[in-house]
């Protein structure tokens, strides 16, 4: 499970989409650290400096990249025949399994930079966990989520369970 | 505007009309999700990629319906989201506002409050609802936007209100709920007719029947009205339900399981951490007595302490002492007097309380985890906490979902699970009790992990001494050299001792997790309630060739159950048995065992 990869990958513009996440973090981080260096210096009476604005923007934009690079090749998925598998994580890896027969429902979602990248993403819900697939083509989101709603529905008609298996 | 009702709607065999072709192979990336040329080429596709309407008839499931079906909310319903005090109050607020900032802040706030208005018209033309006797859909959002799809087979409950705005303007509020993990209200349909709420929430039901099929039928108790939301789960087959139901049980007298006596209460009460109950309570009462006398607060505690050098500080300590276990002794009667835990045909049943009665039933089906705790004092006196964690009930009202009986002793705990996991295995032998090592890199992990953590502290501390200038008679050389020793001796005897209570046990239908430091923790999940599996491994995991299996069961705030550090191989092979076990097939042979050879059967999810 850990070492076969599923063979589907997301969208490549989601990396366009993480780097721009990061860039937004970046800017908050950035002025969070001008107003603190500058509540600081004003108490202090000492002049402002950039330098830590800098550094922290520099650092942060470079993490973002970096970032959004090295989580693209990790992010896989895969349906079996039994469930939806995910794995992503560059530092933790997460591997996750989510059967077709828990599946509760299954929302799509798409935001403002989805819709200009033409990309959806998939929540899906169970009655535990909920795990997202981002970076769906926006053509093939519809088509997915159908078919994994179709495939929820024939494994709850056709489930094997000796007694001992409900759904909650 | 009434929904339309689609009177031809496919029989619930139509599912299984089509023939079943299970993917044996994954499918494959669509052309603008294309892989990178390193990664390896992508196999041939299943259904994924078909045709709308292929796909949908292969696997049974209705085609999306055409864009011009959904309907739109009717515009009155925007009023449905005013506040009648909100409403009474504009005027006077305008009145209040001009007069004191001025005509110009009066314009701004109008604005505003125009502006937040016309963003709800903007939301309100997005949002849009269909049901085509499948499922019910809801798209909505402007920026975000969202589309959901709610099978009837896994609706829980249909509600229909009508407060007061709502009967003034003639709507209805429609809420429709499942299992969800998130415990809110999946669809809520805010301003709808009374009549289309009405004959839209007895078409869902009825959709729900049909779906449920002549199954529903035979096992009529299995299924849940709207009166009895929580009773089966949603998407189980009736007849998985009711097989679940021994019938000897169902009819039998009730069976107390457990009724801990009052000397037993009083035991929990001073072994745990009730006993904290006065002292805690002495310093709210400290922070109150402040707030009361403020400044003077010195005064009454110079008084007290010369009060108390009278008395002397062994008797006040004393005192302290005794009146904080009769404290916690009142506490706990107080809670769990005449407690007793019954098992009452599929029902558990817990009743305790003096004062107050307090009553929790738990249907077996719906117990997802039993816990034991034991502290080290309880785990010398051979007994422990039992608690018991349920999906609560379909009810989001329901919030009974964990419950727990003070003084369970060892002896007595394997009799006990059998009764309260009786779903999962018939008689006691059938307990996962064989608990299965972790590799030895767990200690490492551990170890290291205490190591990290001891340390930090240490550090912390002697960086303070250093800022403090605090003067040491013994050197520093000597407090470090010390200090490291004590650290890494700690961490090693910490990190064993939890190595050495870290384990796991299964059987095909339970698993059991056990873990703890001094004290001891075990966890034991009815595989049938497995609602999904995750694997994780960090850096350090990885290097030491560990990974962790952490199983979900269903309902709000039920954490995982999670075997924590495994080999990778293991963990692997745990985690698509336990897959299998989720995804309501039960596998043939046992699930694997840690430092069992891999199994020969290759188990469909790695296909």
């Amino acid at each position: 499970m850990f070492e076969d990869m599923p063979p589907r990958t997301l969208n490549p513009n989601m990396r366009w989409i993480w780097m721009v996440r990061g860039v937004f973090a970046t800017v908050v981080l950035a002025a969070a650290t001008s107003g603190a260096v500058m509540i600081v210096r004003t108490a202090t009476d000492a002049p402002m400096v950039w330098w830590p604005t800098v550094v922290v923007t520099v650092i942060g934009l470079v993490t973002a990249v970096a970032w959004a690079l090295a989580a693209w090749p990790r992010w896989r998925w895969g349906v079996t025949d039994v469930a939806l598998t995910l794995h992503h994580g560059v530092l933790t890896h997460h591997v996750v399994a989510l059967p077709f027969f828990r599946i509760q429902h299954i929302d799509a979602n798409q935001g403002p930079l989805d819709r200009l990248l033409g990309m959806s993403q998939l929540q899906v819900h169970t009655a535990s966990i909920s795990a997202s697939l981002p970076g769906i083509d926006a053509d093939d989101a519809n088509e997915l989520r159908r078919e994994l709603l179709a495939r929820a529905a024939k494994a709850a008609a056709e489930a094997a369970t000796d007694g001992s298996v409900d759904a909650v | 505007m009434a929904p339309s009702m689609p009177s031809d709607l496919p029989a619930p065999d139509d599912h299984d009309g089509a023939p079943s072709s299970p993917p044996t192979t994954p499918p494959t990336s669509p052309a603008r999700s294309t892989p990178p040329a390193a990664s390896p080429p992508p196999p041939p596709a299943p259904n994924l990629l078909k045709g709308p309407e292929e796909a949908a008839q292969d696997a049974g499931y209705p085609p999306d319906p055409p864009e011009t079906t959904p309907h739109r909310l009717p515009l009155r319903s925007l009023l449905g989201g005013l506040s009648p005090q909100a409403v009474w109050g504009i005027l006077p607020a305008a009145i209040v506002l001009r007069d004191m900032a001025g005509l110009s802040v009066l314009a701004l706030v109008v604005i505003g409050l125009l502006l937040v208005q016309a963003a709800r018209l903007v939301a309100w033309s997005r949002f849009h609802w269909g049901f085509d006797g499948h499922v019910v859909r809801i798209s909505s959002g402007v920026l975000w936007r969202r589309l959901r799809a709610l099978d009837v087979e896994r609706i829980q409950q249909v509600d229909v209100q009508r407060p007061l705005l709502h009967q003034v303007m003639g709507t209805a509020v429609l809420k429709v709920e499942t299992a969800s993990e998130g415990g809110e209200t999946e669809v809520r349909l805010d301003g709808l007719d009374n009549d289309t709420a009405t004959i839209l929430q007895a078409a869902i039901l009825a959709a729900r029947r049909r779906e449920r099929g002549a199954a529903a039928d035979d096992a009529d108790a299995a299924i849940p009205g709207p009166d009895d939301p929580g009773r089966a789960a949603p998407g189980t087959p009736a007849t998985a339900v009711a097989g679940a139901r021994s019938p000897a049980a169902a009819h039998g007298p009730p069976v107390t399981i457990l009724r801990p006596g009052i000397p037993d209460l009083v035991r929990s009460a001073l072994t745990g951490s009730s006993l904290l109950v006065v002292p805690l309570s002495v310093l709210a009462l400290g922070e109150f007595a402040f707030d009361i006398f403020g400044n003077d607060l010195d005064e009454v505690a110079s008084e007290a302490a010369r009060a108390g050098a009278r008395l002397g500080y062994v008797t006040l300590a004393l005192i302290v002492l005794v009146v904080g276990v009769i404290g916690a002794v009142i506490t706990i009667l107080l809670r769990d007097w005449d407690i007793e835990l019954v098992r009452e045909g599929d029902d558990l049943r817990l009743s305790r309380g003096l004062l107050t009665k307090h009553a929790a039933t738990i249907p077996l089906h719906r117990l997802q985890v039993v816990q034991y705790r034991q502290n080290w004092l309880r785990r010398a006196m051979g007994a422990g906490t039992l608690v018991l964690r349920s999906a609560g009930g379909g009810n989001p009202q329901d919030t009974t979902s964990t419950v727990s009986i003070p003084w369970v002793t060892q002896a007595q705990l394997p009799d006990v699970l059998a009764q309260v996991l009786a779903t999962s295995v018939r008689t006691r032998d059938d307990l996962p009790d064989d608990l299965q090592a972790h590799p030895p890199a767990a200690r490492r992990r551990l170890v290291w992990r205490w190591l990290r953590g001891l340390g930090l502290v240490w550090l912390g501390a002697l960086a303070a001494g250093v800022v403090a200038g605090v003067d040491t008679t013994v050197g520093w050389g000597a407090l470090v050299g010390g200090g490291l020793l004590v650290v890494g001796g700690g961490a090693w005897a910490l990190g064993t001792a939890q190595y050495e209570r870290l384990g796991h046990a299964l059987t095909p239908r339970v698993v059991r997790v056990a873990g703890g430091v001094i004290g001891a923790t075990s966890d034991w999940m009815p595989l049938g309630r497995l609602q999904g599996v995750q694997g994780v491994a960090n850096v350090f995991q990885r290097r030491l060739d560990l990974a962790s299996v952490q199983l979900s069961p269903a309902g709000r705030g039920n954490t995982p159950v999670t075997i924590t550090d495994v080999a990778t191989d293991t963990a692997s092979r745990l985690a698509e048995d336990f897959t299998l076990v989720a995804a309501g097939r039960v596998p043939r042979s046992p699930v694997a065992r840690v430092d069992a050879p891999p199994s020969t059967g290759s188990s469909p999810a790695t296909a």
